[in-house]
């Protein structure tokens, strides 16, 4: 990845990384205090409602208090208390008090709880009502009241009236309805509910809204369900549809009679659509705020990559153009800071690569010279040798016998001409080195050539007086002919089958294989000879040098030579007793393999 | 004393005596004015109303406007009316009867044999009517027996009907004008029994037992309809209250038709659950009577030995065990009736305590016969004075035929078998039996109505109005 995509990722990362963690910070700072508001709201509501439920409760029991000193119930409680009072003729005697005290029930029970009157029932006299006997008298409480098509939850209030030592009960109530509900004073975005516990099971028909129907009620279900079994507050947040907007946050009271028994639940919803809709838009908000953000953390980091990065771009192409070769490379930083620091000694580091290169050409020179002067002097000191015996002979038979001067002549001078004739061929060869020709490239089948060089070295791989060689071709059928000289490119060849039958005194076997590789020809070249140790190994393409007793180490030389003109590659894989393989790699189709030698030591051919 | 003074004394006693006498001696004139709760269309003897207060209402106007060939009198025996004589063949199926002579419709026109042919054609296709002068001869399909007390039934009155279609008989009263909600009734001054002493009677119909309070309070009414929990607060208002003998069954009848009905152990809990003397004694303000049996007491006289209802509904009561399979079960009454109504919500809560669940269907009276319900609670009229008579009246309108086998003979050992039969079916559960009872103003004199209702009626000719 390159640096200016770098540097910029990372100031985008850092600028959505803020404007995030700013945005989740609003939100639930915001969430926050819209749970306290809305806590705030469901406390003062739960409050009014409990004032208005004690307010209608004391109602309810002044209305029973009033109820027991009307006439018609005093005139009823002194003909029922005498012996043969009839009951029967009160039967209808609850339902006009009823309406005229605005209670939706009233039961006149004799002392032991039967049913005198009812107006919520009429024809359940004569049934008894044990549970008012022992209900608290004058305080009101929630009870359930039995209806001929169900039943209904008021709050009753019980009065007694006792005379002649007979007592009277009066118990009356008023329905916990829609209109109770009505009466609540609710903030904007709250409503309340109230679910009447009168079926063993959680039924929509029991919920009552002050408004219209519920939709969805039995959404509500799990939430009453849960105050059902727990008996206690519970708060919890219902998704009536799919649009978070439409969720609401409910309380429950739970409400219970005088014995413990839920008769009631009071729901208290609190609309989230406010908090959602600002999340929303704080959301969008930072959306747009981030990506507003991330577009000018893009211009600026791009600018400020630039910046940053130019130098050391500058720095890094001035790398490559000295890894490629061009050492005298300058980088021109002129800052201050660490990156200019670093271009200046990179420019020094150049300088004195140039100015070290220029020491070490010279001093290549120098020893290739004294190379050259050493290997002349080697090459024809050997012939010359002769050569001086030869005319000291001549010196001597002259002298000493005349008679033998002619044989010693014909002798002495047919030496004197085959030295000469070493001497030309030695010159000939520095002469051929000095003066390799320009590869003339045309088509050539390199199988073919290689066919061809084996041939010529038949003979020798079995030639009497030297153990056997043994020959393996390995040509890829497939090779497509490349552009070559094939003067030149045969002469490589014969100088690597040369080099590796010296390798193999004792014999051995001869590897020629080529392939495909990577759109270039391969040419490989193995003996099972000795091997070349690390320090032959990277002399082996200097020209001169050489391993053997004979020669004159230009061999090798000109096989890299051809193929470095040929815009190929020559490498080396040996070790002492593993054998020697001369990979040469040619471009197929005048794609270059890359110039230079590469010695791999440590692995066989 | 002093002679004057006791002259005085004399004559004035002697004055106030007489004034005495004078207030207590019929007068002729005023109007009776009568309100009921039912209403009726049409008054013909051939299409009497199924709906028991208009059927009580038909009667009534029967008895005003006609006459039958025999009547019951005072002591409650059959006695002449518009036949002086009669005869029966051996077998009872020929009839032979005399027609009194002399005696006018209403409009003047005599009443020969052939009129009271022609009513009573009508009325009995199958009987063989022939008339010769003053002589009728009605030859039955099959014996008869008690044919006099047919004969007596307001639905065997001989009417004409007139030109404008109003009914035309030979009783006290005739019918002048009858619309939708009023029947004005003037006294028919050639009745063969004399005038009656009233100059007319005007019936309002369709009056709310409240508004026909008001109005016998108030001095508009002098003939009301007083429901049986108004009874105690009548007598408080010093109201004269006057109840006839029980003449309609309260009772639930099972649909033969409904499933549920069929489940013999689901009747019988009902049977049992119900308390019919807290229907009686609360709801009916202990008007009425508890019916033991289906026919009321007065017509059988055997109701006692029917075994008494269970007592309240309450654990004690030995009902049947409520089986948990036992189903719901629905309850069809007349929605006008408000008297039915409390009846049946009583019910209900009675058959709450043994499982059972009812649910109530009020429907307009036209309906309840026909309704889909399982249970019906209905009023029957008894329509027969004749016991046997009347129990097949009431198995036959109430659907229950073929569930036990009537006897034909009405002796009273298989009749009451037949009785006792049909109760332990269950299919019918009597509830109780329901008198009417009337409140009068207190310038109506002479109130003398046959105590059963369908032996006489309301008897107006006799009646007379105080002046005010």
């Amino acid at each position: 990845m390159r640096l200016r995509l770098k540097l910029f990722l990372i100031s985008a990362a850092l600028v959505a990384v803020s404007v995030v963690a700013v945005a989740w910070s609003v939100s639930a700072i915001t969430r926050r205090a819209f749970e306290r508001v809305e806590r705030t709201h469901t406390d003062a509501l739960v409050a009014q409602f409990e004032e208005e439920y004690t307010r209608r409760g004391e109602g309810v029991s002044e209305r029973v208090a009033a109820i027991k000193g009307t006439e018609s119930v005093l005139r009823m409680v002194v003909d029922l208390s005498r012996p043969g009072g009839d009951a029967s003729l009160y039967v209808n005697e609850a339902t006009p008090l009823a309406a005229s005290h605005q209670l939706d029930f009233l039961d006149l029970l004799s002392g032991n709880g039967t049913i005198i009157s009812s107006a919520s029932w009429p024809a359940r006299f004569g049934y008894k009502e044990d549970w008012a006997l022992s209900a608290p008298t004058g305080q009101p409480f929630l009870h359930l009241w039995p209806l001929p098509n169900g039943k209904a939850v008021a709050l009753t209030a019980v009065g007694v009236v006792t005379l002649r030592g007979k007592k009277f009960y009066i118990v009356g109530g008023q329905r916990l309805d829609k209109q109770f509900l009505a009466s609540l004073a609710l903030p904007r975005g709250m409503h309340a509910l109230l679910y009447l516990n009168t079926t063993p099971a959680f039924s929509p028909g029991n919920l009552l809204s002050p408004s219209s129907s519920i939709v969805h009620a039995e959404r509500l279900a799990s939430l009453v369900d849960q105050v059902r079994h727990q008996k206690r507050p519970v708060t919890t947040t219902i998704d009536w549809t799919a649009d978070p907007t439409s969720a609401e946050t409910f309380y429950t009271l739970p409400l219970s009679g005088p014995r413990g028994h839920l008769l009631a639940v009071l729901l208290l919803g609190n609309s989230r659509r406010d908090l959602v809709l600002l999340v929303r838009y704080i959301r969008l908000t930072a959306l747009a705020v981030g990506a507003a953000s991330v577009l000018l953390g893009l211009a600026l980091s791009w600018w400020a990559a630039a910046r940053v990065a130019r130098p050391v771009l500058e720095l890094a192409g001035g790398a490559r153009q000295v890894a490629a070769g061009r050492w005298d490379t300058r980088v021109d930083v002129s800052s201050r800071d660490e990156v200019g620091e670093l271009a200046r000694s990179f420019n020094r580091m150049t300088a004195q690569l140039v100015e070290q290169r220029e020491r070490l050409l010279q001093a290549e020179r120098v020893a290739a010279w004294r190379e050259l002067a050493r290997r002349l002097a080697h090459e024809l000191k050997n012939p010359l040798f002769p050569l001086q015996i030869t005319v000291e002979n001549l010196q001597r038979a002259r002298q000493s016998s005349p008679e033998q001067f002619d044989e010693v002549f014909r002798e002495s001078t047919g030496t004197l001409l085959a030295e000469l004739a070493n001497l030309k061929t030695i010159l000939d060869r520095f002469g051929d080195f000095a003066k390799m020709p320009a590869p003339e490239r045309q088509p050539l089948d390199l199988n073919e050539l290689v066919r061809g060089v084996v041939r010529l070295f038949e003979a020798q791989f079995t030639a009497p007086g030297r153990a056997p060689i043994r020959a393996e071709l390995s040509l890829d059928a497939e090779l497509e002919p490349i552009q070559a000289d094939p003067h030149l490119l045969r002469r490589a060849v014969e100088n690597l089958v040369l080099n590796a039958l010296d390798a193999m005194p004792r014999g051995g076997t001869l590897t020629l294989a080529t392939a495909r590789r990577d759109g270039l020809a391969e040419l490989r070249v193995s003996d099972t000879g000795s091997g070349l140790t690390p320090e032959e190994r990277d002399r082996l393409f200097t020209p001169y040098y050489t391993t053997k007793q004979h020669g004159t180490g230009l061999g090798l030389a000109v096989v890299q030579s051809i193929v470095s003109d040929h815009g190929g590659q020559i490498s080396v894989e040996s070790a002492p007793d593993r054998g020697t393989t001369f990979r040469v790699l040619l471009p197929a189709g005048g794609r270059e393999a890359g110039r230079g030698t590469a010695a791999e030591g440590g692995r066989n051919a | 004393m002093r002679p004057i003074r006791f002259l005085f004394l004399a004559a004035a006693s002697l004055f106030l005596a007489g004034q005495l006498a004078a207030a207590t001696r019929p007068r002729y004139g005023g109007t009776l004015h009568i309100e009921t709760r039912a209403r009726l269309a049409l008054l013909d003897p051939a299409k009497l109303p199924a709906v028991p207060g208009q059927l009580a209402l038909a009667n009534q106007l029967l008895f005003l406007t006609g006459d039958r060939l025999v009547r019951f009198d005072s002591s409650g025996h059959l006695s002449p009316s518009l036949a002086l004589h009669w005869r029966a063949a051996p077998g009872y199926r020929d009839w032979t009867f005399d027609l009194r002579p002399g005696v006018k419709f209403q409009d003047g026109k005599p009443m020969l044999a052939g009129d009271v042919v022609a009513a009573l054609t009508p009325l009995h296709p199958l009987w063989h009517l022939r008339a010769v002068g003053l002589q009728l001869t009605i030859l039955l399909p099959q014996p008869e027996p008690d044919l006099l007390l047919q004969l007596a039934l307001p639905e065997n009155s001989i009417l004409r009907i007139g030109p404008n279609g109003l009914p035309i008989g030979t009783g006290p009263f005739r019918i002048t004008r009858f619309t939708d909600n009023r029947i004005t009734l003037v006294a028919n001054n050639t009745a063969w029994q004399g005038r009656p002493f009233l100059n007319g009677v005007v019936i309002r119909m369709g009056r709310a037992s409240r508004e026909q309070w008001i109005d016998l309070e108030l001095g508009r009414a002098d003939l009301v309809q007083i429901p049986p929990d108004r009874v105690h607060r009548a007598h408080e208002s010093h109201v004269r209250v006057w109840t006839s003998q029980p003449n309609q069954l309260v009772a639930l009848v099972f649909d033969r038709r409904s499933s549920a009905a069929a489940n013999a152990s689901v009747r019988q809990a009902l049977a049992g659950a119900v308390d019919r003397s807290a229907l009686r004694d609360v709801l009916l303000q202990k008007q009425g009577e508890v019916a033991r049996a289906i026919l009321p007491s007065w017509l059988t006289g055997y109701s006692f030995l029917f075994t008494p209802s269970p007592g309240p509904a309450t654990p004690a009561v030995p009902a049947p065990a409520a089986d948990a399979s036992l189903p719901k079960l629905s309850l069809a009454y007349d929605a006008s009736d408000s008297l039915l109504a409390s009846f049946a919500a009583r019910i209900a809560v009675d058959a709450r305590a043994v499982g059972l669940r009812l649910q109530l269907q009020p429907q307009p009276p036209a309906a309840v016969v026909t309704a889909p319900a399982d249970v019906r609670l209905v009023r029957q009229p008894i329509e027969s004075l004749d016991p046997a008579g009347a129990l097949q009246q009431i198995v036959s309108a109430l659907g229950l035929r073929g569930v036990v086998t009537l006897p034909a003979s009405a002796t009273p050992d298989r009749l009451y078998a037949a009785e006792k039969a049909l109760l332990a079916t269950h299919w019918l559960i009597p509830l109780v039996d329901l008198p009417e009872i009337y409140g009068l103003g207190s310038r109506v004199k002479d109130w003398m109505p046959s105590p059963v209702p369908l032996a006489g009626g309301w008897r107006l000719a006799q009646v007379w109005k105080e002046p005010e």
